[in-house]
């Protein structure tokens, strides 16, 4: 009987054995690292060098020359030209952002829209905070054709009383639409509470009475104050030589007093001490919540360290922290993610997410104790590795369409990041060290930060 | 004398304005012996990959009270496989400087990719693996369901013109599976169990229902070779049965929707048509892309110039045509009257300019449309997410290959009088909706509810 027994005990056994080997065998990871180490895709060089070229009329472009698709991208940048630059605080970047493109002398708005619309030629201007920015993109074959006249809507914009009509009509509606969003409203209180009296603190669209009052005299004030050839970077990238390259931005930028008329504005300083700014709005939808605290510049020393730790924490997809925290392990958010904000007068680090009332205590109090987390603990060796890897092998994502690399080339200009950044890049990634990173974890994640939120907050 | 020279410069070019040699782009494609078709836009600005796997099945799929099951599915998708413990998809995915996401629409679910093309094998790998490999707890079933009625709330709930859009389509397509909303109602979001999910992934992924789309730095032999080695061994499921095409029309034909929420602020006014998309009738596809642009490009459309410039009824308004859907799609006009309008007596003239603008149309206003489509073509091929994503939906709504590198032939072949009288039979016979959407206010006491009128 005993024997039986124990013949049926190592019968179960053997079996339990052999569905554990079936089972490894069948469902273990497949080894990811190694299959991409002998794919036949790894080994695809790839360089992009940045040229750096003066045109006659003195401008700096940095040009990446790329004719795999017969398009061409301008994008530049007037510096600290943005929102909160305005002297008069008008509304004019906001308003000539929207205008541009639509009236020039000598032509009617819509014979103009129609020649841009029928060579392809996407144009887009748009002001910040800090900068006003715009893009020209077009087909290679309507370059030649069209300079004359994209020259024009930069430089001859006539601002006919009808077409003004047109934007301040739209600029009051989408100010109006603004109210009607949890989201702007939220934006708003934020902006407010960190910033007060500083012009960061002005409302991304100005008030209905100045968009009705703003007249051509604001905009050819503002245009002539603030666009200038020192607070300009231009970038330009695709199918176009050095010499219509030069062409284009000198057609669009020579015309261009050499200084800047203005002057520059103070530096933001949120009052950290006032830690909570709570705004009861029982009829949204979901509560919102910000973290907020300092940040760096982008030409900080701590700001690749920071950078990282930001990852970490809340920067990038669904397995960082607060993600894990706070979507993953409990669906208490539909997503969470931080940020490394750098305004040329306000750096800061923030979080952000969205949930229902009912989850916002145990939310809130998850995501404070992550924070402290991170300023306690710093990152762990492992998701220090990971992250320097994910900023390695996704940097060529910046080279996915020409438009998006013009715009970079500007930035790298602006940020003061020199010609040979995209070279470089990588170095600096590799260069970053777990104890700097926890460090400046330790530094930025610390407990002077501001609460922020709006939505039904006094749930029960 | 600069001035005179300018505007003779720009006369004789508009004069001899010619079509642009344009080109979506120019696709390959192969089918595995499993059926799964693959289509290969070659782009080799950098060393990029961008993937994307379509089925060809979406919400409109959802059983009856099941609303959201695709959606929520969509999401699961993420969580694990027999082969990959939770959480290392997107572990694996991260580390490798991927980036990964999914959507889902009425007629498809899409997953995708973009990365160096040095990490496609792993991309392909893991999107193999999970077409049949799913795991499901019941612990993470829970949790995602938590996270899309979050999302349902921070996406829909939390806009009065989402909600109004949704209702409003939910008037138009009455018992038609697309008036239903792609994320589900929240009733249906708590009640969806495990068990619905999977027996929706059981049915409709497999690679004969699946389109691989691999847009940039590959070679067709490199991408045959790959795409053989990670999706050809996946077996076909037996006794597939394909999404229903839903080749009918809502029963009603016109119908007014007026809705009002106190968090409106501005005024709308959306015209809904239900318009035949390519894979059920091309030719008049092709006719409503032209009719689109001829109607609602920015300060050239004669409805533009009447109500925006001319009367300042309106600050603006958008025309767009849906096009790939599996069955019948929307055309949608979009309006946004001034503050204190009157809506219905806007909605009226807004229809009769519409009305009156095809009447009047000229083969030079055709051709000038064309011309506008097909000059902004070749942004398309430039990032290859961009032309995954038009690939994908063009040939996961039914459309050929050949139809999608042919977009600019068609364009071309458009003639105006057709264009007219198809617009027009639009307008009279199509089953649409009006919907405006107002502030709960009661200021706009000219403004009644409407009845359905059938």
């Amino acid at each position: 009987m005993k024997n039986k027994i124990k013949s049926i005990i190592f019968l179960l056994l053997s079996f339990g054995v052999f569905l554990a080997v079936c089972s490894y065998v069948l469902y273990r990871e497949p080894d990811v690292e190694k299959i991409l180490e002998q794919s036949e895709l790894k080994n695809k060089t790839f360089s992009a060098q940045i040229q750096k070229i003066r045109t006659p009329a003195g401008i700096n472009v940095y040009f990446l020359r790329d004719v795999s698709v017969p398009i061409i991208s301008l994008s530049f940048m007037f510096l600290k030209s943005g929102i909160a630059y305005e002297k008069e605080d008008a509304g004019a970047p906001v308003f000539l952002g929207e205008f541009l493109g639509s009236a020039i002398e000598n032509m009617a708005p819509e014979k103009l829209r129609e020649f841009l619309l029928q060579n392809g030629i996407n144009i887009d201007f748009r002001a910040s905070y800090d900068d006003f920015s715009g893009q020209v993109a077009l087909p290679k074959a309507n370059l030649a054709s069209s300079m004359n006249i994209i020259s024009q809507i930069f430089n001859s914009p006539s601002f006919n009383e009808g077409e003004m009509n047109i934007v301040k009509a739209r600029l009051i509606f989408a100010k109006t639409a603004q109210s009607e969003n949890e989201k702007e409203i939220f934006d708003e209180f934020s902006r407010r509470s960190l910033y007060k009296n500083h012009p960061y603190s002005r409302d991304k669209i100005a008030s209905i009475e100045k968009i009705k009052s703003i007249s051509e005299k604001d905009l050819r004030s503002y245009m002539q104050n603030y666009f200038s050839k020192e607070n300009l970077v231009v970038g330009i990238c695709g199918d176009i030589d050095e010499k219509e390259a030069v062409e284009l931005t000198d057609a669009l930028f020579s015309k261009l007093p050499e200084h800047l008329k203005t002057e520059d504005i103070k530096v933001a300083k949120p009052d950290f001490s006032k830690k909570k700014y709570v705004f009861e709005r029982k009829d949204f939808s979901q509560n919102k919540v910000m973290i907020a605290a300092a940040g760096v510049a982008r030409n900080s020393p701590d700001f690749y360290p920071l950078f990282v730790a930001n990852e970490i924490f809340g920067g990038r997809g669904l397995s960082t922290r607060l993600n894990t925290e706070l979507r993953g392990k409990r669906g208490l958010t539909y997503g969470a993610y931080s940020w490394l904000q750098i305004s040329d007068k306000a750096p800061f680090l923030k979080a952000f997410f969205e949930t229902s009332p009912n989850n916002f205590a145990k939310s809130v109090k998850i995501a404070k104790k992550e924070w402290e987390k991170m300023g306690t603990d710093g990152v762990t060796k492992d998701e220090f590795d990971h992250t320097i890897n994910y900023l390695l092998d996704s940097y060529n994502l910046r080279f996915a369409s020409t438009m998006g690399i013009s715009s970079m080339l500007a930035e790298i200009q602006k940020y003061n990041l020199g010609d040979d950044f995209l070279r470089r890049r990588n170095d600096y990634i590799k260069k970053i060290k777990l104890e700097e990173v926890n460090t400046a974890a330790k530094k930025y994640f610390d407990d002077n930060f501001i609460f922020i939120s709006v939505g039904d907050i006094g749930y029960e | 004398m600069q001035k005179t020279a300018l505007v003779f410069a720009f006369a004789v070019f508009m004069i001899f304005a010619e079509f642009v040699e344009a080109k979506l782009f120019e696709a390959e494609s192969f089918f595995l012996d499993n059926g799964m078709q693959v289509v290969l836009i070659e782009n080799h600005k950098a060393p990029l990959i961008k993937q994307m796997v379509w089925y060809r099945n979406g919400a409109s799929d959802d059983r009856q009270t099941k609303g959201g099951t695709a959606h929520l599915l969509e999401h699961l998708m993420f969580r694990g496989t027999k082969h990959f413990a939770e959480g290392r998809l997107d572990e694996i995915f991260e580390k490798h400087g991927v980036q990964s996401n999914a959507f889902t629409s009425n007629d498809y679910t899409s997953y995708h990719q973009f990365a160096d093309i040095s990490k496609l094998e792993a991309m392909m790998l893991l999107e193999a693996d999970r077409m049949h490999n799913l795991v499901i707890s019941g612990k993470n079933f829970a949790k995602e369901r938590d996270i899309v009625y979050q999302e349902r709330r921070q996406q829909i709930e939390s806009s009065p013109v989402y909600s109004f859009m949704e209702k409003l389509r939910e008037k138009l397509w009455g018992k038609h599976p697309y008036s239903r909303p792609v994320i589900g109602s929240t009733d249906e979001i708590k009640s969806l169990e495990k068990q619905d999910v999977m027996d929706y992934y059981e049915r409709f992924y497999t690679p004969q229902n699946a389109v691989l789309i691999l847009a940039g730095d590959l070679d067709l032999p490199t991408a045959k070779k790959l795409a053989e080695k990670y999706y050809g061994k996946l077996k076909s499921r037996k006794n597939f049965i394909p999404a229903e095409k839903y080749e009918h029309t809502p029963q009603k034909t016109k119908q007014t929707f007026i809705y009002k929420d106190k968090k409106v602020k501005n005024l709308r006014i959306v015209m809904m048509f239900v318009v035949p998309s390519y894979n059920l009738n091309p030719k008049e596809a092709m006719e409503l892309e032209i009719l689109a642009e001829y109607l609602g490009a920015d300060k050239i459309s004669p409805v533009y110039k009447e109500l925006v410039e001319e009367r300042g009824i309106l600050t603006g308004l958008s025309v767009s045509n849906g096009f790939s859907a599996r069955g019948y799609d929307l055309f949608y006009v979009v309006a946004y009257p001034k503050d204190g309008t009157n809506t219905q007596v806007a909605a009226k003239q807004l229809e009769q300019s519409i009305r009156k603008s095809i009447e009047k149309m000229t083969d030079e206003n055709t051709d000038a449309a064309k011309k506008r489509i097909l000059a902004n073509l070749v942004f398309i091929a430039d990032n290859p997410s961009d032309a995954a994503y038009i690939a994908g939906e063009m040939i996961s709504g039914g459309m050929s290959l050949k139809d999608v590198n042919n977009y600019d032939k068609n364009i071309l072949n458009v003639e105006t009088e057709d264009i007219k009288s198809m617009a027009l039979k639009m307008l009279d016979k199509n089953p649409q909706i009006l919907g405006i959407l107002l502030p709960d206010e009661n200021h706009l006491s000219s403004d009644k509810e409407g009845k359905d009128e059938k």
